[in-house]
């Protein structure tokens, strides 16, 4: 079950098309920013608010069309 | 089928034209997932410029053709507008309800619905953004006003109700989307093709055949072709849209924002080339005129390029192929001339589409064995694309950004 950020997008990748993370991108662009969070770089490690890590979440169920397990 | 208005093929510059504006074949892949990526990015306020943007080209194609054919009445020029709509793939329009202060027009045939539905099983809110803003363009050169005389609503959609037809409406407002100032050809150059061995692809015999072909609307304004529905769409068109998005995204978020949007930009040209490079060299009238001429798969490279001639792109030539690359290298690449007609010298490469096509090309070749004639559909996409491998590019020259050509370097990863 995706609990990080990573996880969330390595989901992502594998239940969405090929350029899933690249369309989360456009979606969470703004908070992105805030956060000072590169999602084209994400890593194991890397940390966000949870603020954010829930929209990343939002904007990958829209993407793969179904939810992300929780 | 003989049609009451000149298209016109400009050989030495690799375009068509109608009234003054370029038109290009695009493929409803292309179509949908442009405009998805643009409505992707919720705080953008895009639905003006993708309405803006149609109005432009209809307004400007119009006046011109209207001007050409000394059409005087706007019974004459209704039946020429929609005529053009449908030969162009983009749907039916009977625009006969619309008069000077606007009216209401329903269609049971529009692309973008139906490519939504055809792609994605249908959308959350309407997304005949396009015909919206083509629809009010064509009723302002109808009636002999100014670009932007019409405000625009469109509330009801086939790709996001039940409803059987989309529903459009005009009234005499102020226009709800910039009016652009339309760019037609745009600054074209002397080409002066590069000397390059393709035998045995013969790249003007294929040319002259593809262009020779009747790719045209049927009755209902929709053009099947090459296991995809085609428009004959607008090169301003394109170009307008993704510039726009472009622009909005780094004047919100600097650089950020082009990192964001580039990529998707790309994407659509690579699904648009696997699914209509892709068809047409799994086509019979590949099969018949071009294919037996092949037998190496740089020659499927040469063979699809000199295809791609006839798409109103510009002029695509390639050179150095082989599994590891090939360079390739446009004259006139649209979005390039686009970009200098519209915004004037670019400060970064915008051939997208290009780029998008080229690796896209290439994947087809060397890494989907398009030869085997595989199923094009998403399962194929997702194997060849979710692992590591395939093909990347670098745009080495850019015509829009001073660059007599534009020349994309693709290489394998």
């Amino acid at each position: 079950m995706p609990k990080t950020l990573y996880e969330v997008l390595q989901w992502a990748k594998e239940n969405g098309e090929v350029k899933a993370v690249d369309r989360i991108r456009v979606f969470v662009l703004p908070n992105a920013l805030r956060e000072g969070v590169i999602l084209a770089a994400v890593n194991p490690k890397t940390a966000c608010s949870r603020e954010f890590l829930a929209e990343v979440r939002k904007a990958a169920e829209a993407v793969v069309g179904k939810p992300c397990p929780n | 089928m003989s049609t009451s208005f000149p298209a016109i093929l400009d050989a030495a510059h690799r375009r068509c034209f109608v009234g003054g504006e370029p038109m290009l074949f695009h493929c409803h892949h292309y179509n949908t997932f442009l405009q998805r990526s643009i409505q992707d990015a919720y705080y953008i306020e895009s639905r003006p410029f993708l309405i803006g943007g149609a109005a432009e080209v209809a307004h400007a194609q119009l006046l011109s053709l209207f001007r050409e054919l000394h059409l005087e009445s706007a019974a004459e020029r209704m039946a020429v507008a929609s005529e053009l709509y449908r030969w162009a793939g983009f749907g039916t329009f009977d625009l006969s309800s619309l008069g000077p202060d606007g009216g209401s027009v329903a269609t049971t045939s529009s692309h973008y619905a139906m490519a939504w539905r055809a792609k994605w099983h249908g959308a959350s809110s309407p997304v005949c953004l396009f015909a919206s803003g083509w629809l009010a363009g064509a009723a302002a050169a109808v009636f002999g006003l100014p670009n932007g005389s019409f405000n625009v609503s469109h509330e009801t959609c086939r790709a996001s109700s039940e409803s059987p037809t989309c529903i459009f409406e005009l009234a005499r407002a102020a226009a709800n989307y910039p009016v652009f100032a339309p760019v037609g050809a745009g600054p074209l150059t002397e080409h002066r093709p590069r000397s390059i061995d393709t035998a045995p692809v013969d790249y003007e015999g294929i040319f002259g055949a593809l262009t020779g072909m009747e790719i045209v609307g049927d009755a209902n304004g929709v053009i099947p072709a090459f296991g995809v529905f085609l428009t004959r769409h607008y090169a301003n068109y394109y170009n307008r849209i993704s510039f726009e998005f472009l622009r909005s995204a780094i004047a919100q978020f600097g650089d950020a924002g082009r990192e964001v949007v580039e990529p998707l930009l790309i994407e659509a040209g690579h699904v648009c080339a696997f699914n209509t490079f892709g068809g047409i060299m799994t086509s019979s009238e590949w099969d018949a005129l071009i294919r037996p001429n092949l037998t190496t798969r740089e020659h499927w490279v040469h063979g699809m390029t000199a295809a791609a001639n006839a798409l109103g792109w510009g002029r695509w030539q390639v050179r150095e192929v082989s599994t590891r690359g090939a360079e390739f290298i446009l004259h006139d690449d649209y979005e390039s001339i686009g970009h200098l007609g519209m915004y004037g010298r670019a400060q970064n490469n915008v051939s997208y589409l290009a780029e998008g096509g080229a690796i896209g090309l290439m994947n087809l070749v060397y890494y989907g064995d398009i030869a085997s004639k595989p199923t094009l559909d998403e399962t194929f996409y997702d194997r060849l694309f979710k692992g590591e491998g395939g093909y990347c590019a670098k745009v080495e020259r850019s015509q829009a950004m001073g660059d007599d050509v534009t020349v994309i370097h693709v290489r394998h990863v």
